[in-house]
């Protein structure tokens, strides 16, 4: 299948793209001042020369930069991400569990953002000088004006202290136990303000994004052919001008899921959300080299990952990409 | 008999910048079953807004249909509910549109397009639909029929879109189809294809069609009868033979004498093209006499104060204009032009 075949030839690519990306992350971090046993002396109030030459020993530090690359690069090949010096667990057990709130995060705000955006958008491009139109625009306005952790905080104030009916932080209810579905719904309800916040500057971009490009679909020959079909005017909007719309708001999507893996570090600080993040943040703090180069090397899969699903809908979408394969 | 689509005095406005303009005045026609009926002007003259407005399709919220009647079988479709129209539209009047690259969506087969429009108003099953849509594509000789239901728009050419356009058109067998420039995006060997195709499916099934055009060839090879607009008002209807040869109407003329010439071999003498001089005046600024004042050789100063009304000019023949008024003012003489 020509499908099966393009996904083959993009998994081809993502490695040698992954193999590039762990090369130049670890030489980025080798080219910045300090590491993690310096970080160790300062905790540990000094030390002596020989101590510091030991720890640089044991953590593989007295080899040369090529060395030290060739070790990484062939363990990473092997999936060995290596240990972090501050948890002392293995890097890719910490970064995976953290990865599942940080994915779960980003898609459920993606998503929300994407179909609300939309309808709001083409409820909008119906009815171009009503009231919703205003309203659709200074929403956006608004939304896309704000800073993250402003808006996050208005919402945690909102939400969580004058009109309780949210958790303020976490991702779910340490103290309750909850198991099966009961645990489901609980991760659900924590998760309603944080994605929230990340949807909403996405969510005010997606709905100018539809209203324009539905505006544009509803001027065209094929959806007076529709009209002259027949068709009742909802389907001529849902199904006929839809799927033509919605194919910009798709591609802009699908570009801003590696950003909003970034925004998502702001959004995981305000309402203590242990996504991948929060781990970086630490990371980062304590010099753990090897739980930084696993993060980023994760987070590049994920982007990977995230811009092979959009071709991947593209083309389900729009037949006319299907052919140059 | 009262003819199968019978538009009376149809006034169609639309809200513009420079206030309301008045976009069809008065238009009147009237085509029968099995009958070819050409409506020829230049851009802008309301050709296709006329078809718009007898599928209910006026653009909104600029346009407003402000009078008139359109009587299908006996009913007026300006009254009709919009549910109603949605029956009509596809089923009884189908339409298909001057731009075959666009007018079809690009996301969906072919095949699919064609089926939706038979599944919604015969309520075929999926698979009638299916073999009824491989019979249309037969039909309008589209090669390879049953493994080209399953493409997409962008797999086909041209003139094959607006095969599929036709198709699409034909496929609950309308008793009317309005053609809007059908062939003016296409190749001219292409066209003569497409206009084999509609009268043999008009002769075929009995269809009647109403085709828009601007190309006086079109008209003279397809239509039985014509109507000639400019600036949103019937200038001229009748015959074709009497149209092309007896022209009454100065407008009229003009259009036949715009026609490149095509001679050749020793002695062929290249003349310059003709043209008629100025163009169609904005809507906004028509003054109360005949449209066509301005631009017209014969004008007189009756022409711009009075609107001429339709008189007969020969069986079945009739043209706005003063110079057919042989009661009171002397005839300036209808030579031609």
């Amino acid at each position: 299948m020509r499908i099966a075949l393009f996904i083959a030839r993009r998994i081809a690519y993502a490695i040698g793209l992954l193999l590039a990306v762990a090369i130049l992350n670890f030489t980025l971090i080798h080219l910045a001042p300090g590491d993690v046993v310096e970080t160790i002396v300062g905790e540990m109030g000094g030390a002596s020369a020989e101590t510091i030459a030991s720890l640089r020993k044991t953590y593989g530090l007295d080899k040369g930069f090529l060395e030290q690359l060739f070790i990484y690069v062939s363990r990473v090949a092997t999936g060995d991400l290596g240990v972090s010096t501050y948890f002392n667990r293995p890097v890719l057990g910490l970064v995976a569990d953290r990865m599942f709130a940080t994915v779960l995060l980003v898609f459920s705000a993606l998503a929300s953002a994407v179909v609300l955006g939309t309808f709001l958008g083409v409820t909008a491009a119906r009815r171009p000088s009503s009231w919703l139109g205003a309203f659709v625009t200074i929403v956006a306005l608004f939304g896309f004006s704000a800073p993250v952790f402003w808006s996050g905080l208005l919402l945690l104030l909102l939400f969580a202290s004058v009109w309780p009916i949210l958790p303020a932080s976490g991702m779910y209810d340490i103290a309750s136990g909850a198991t099966g579905f009961a645990y489901v719904l609980d991760v659900a309800h924590h998760l309603v303000l944080p994605a929230g916040t990340l949807a909403i500057i996405y969510l005010a971009l997606y709905s100018r994004l539809a209203r324009a490009s539905m505006i544009e679909v509803l001027g065209s020959d094929y959806v007076r052919t529709a009209r002259a079909k027949g068709l009742s005017e909802n389907k001529v909007v849902f199904k006929h001008a839809l799927r033509n719309a919605i194919l910009p708001v798709v591609t802009i999507a699908g570009l801003q899921f590696s950003g909003m893996l970034a925004g998502a570090v702001l959004v995981e600080t305000v309402f203590t959300w242990p996504g991948m993040g929060l781990l970086a943040f630490e990371a980062i703090l304590r010099r753990d080299t090897q739980l930084i180069l696993g993060i980023l090397l994760l987070s590049a899969l994920l982007v990977i990952v995230g811009n092979l699903l959009t071709d991947l809908a593209y083309r389900l979408i729009d037949p006319r990409i299907r052919t140059d394969g | 008999m009262a003819a199968l689509l019978e538009i009376e005095n149809l006034k169609v406005e639309f809200d513009t910048w420079d206030g309301r303009v008045r976009v069809l005045d008065g238009v009147s026609l009237a085509v029968n079953a099995g009958e070819t009926l050409g409506i020829v002007g230049e851009s802008g003259c309301g050709k296709s807004m006329t078809a718009l407005a007898i599928m209910g399709l006026v653009p909104k919220p600029a346009g407003h249909v402000t009078g008139g009647s359109v009587r299908f079988d006996g009913e007026d479709l300006l009254k009709a509910a919009e549910s109603r129209l949605r029956e009509v539209r596809g089923h009884r009047i189908a339409m298909i549109f001057q731009e075959p690259m666009t007018s079809l969506n690009p996301v969906f087969t072919i095949g699919d397009q064609i089926a939706e429009t038979a599944r919604l108003h015969l309520g075929l099953t999926a698979a009638q639909a299916r073999s009824r849509t491989i019979e249309m594509l037969k039909a309008v000789h589209i090669p390879e029929a049953e493994r080209r239901i399953d493409e997409y728009p962008h797999q086909f050419s041209g003139g094959m879109r607006q095969r599929v356009m036709i198709a699409m058109a034909l496929v609950c067998e309308p008793q009317v189809l309005i053609a809007d420039e059908p062939t003016t995006a296409l190749d001219v060997t292409v066209q003569a294809q497409i206009f084999d195709l509609l009268q043999e499916l008009r002769d075929t099934r009995g269809t009647a069609i109403v085709l828009i055009t601007h190309d006086m060839g079109a008209i003279a090879e397809m239509a039985d009868r014509v109507v000639v607009m400019y600036a949103g008002r019937k200038a001229e209807e009748g015959p074709v033979e009497a149209i092309l040869g007896q022209p009454a109407h100065p407008y009229t003329r003009g259009l036949l004498a715009c026609r490149p010439q095509l001679q050749l071999g020793k002695g062929a003498v290249r003349k310059a093209l003709q043209e008629i001089p100025g163009v169609v005046p904005p809507l906004h600024l028509l003054g109360k006499g005949c449209a066509f004042a301005e631009r017209c050789p014969h004008v007189t100063a009756r022409c711009r104060d009075e609107r001429p009304p339709e008189t007969g000019a020969g069986t079945g023949h009739l043209a706005s204009c003063w110079l057919l008024d042989t009661t009171s003012d002397a005839p300036k003489g209808r030579q031609a032009a």
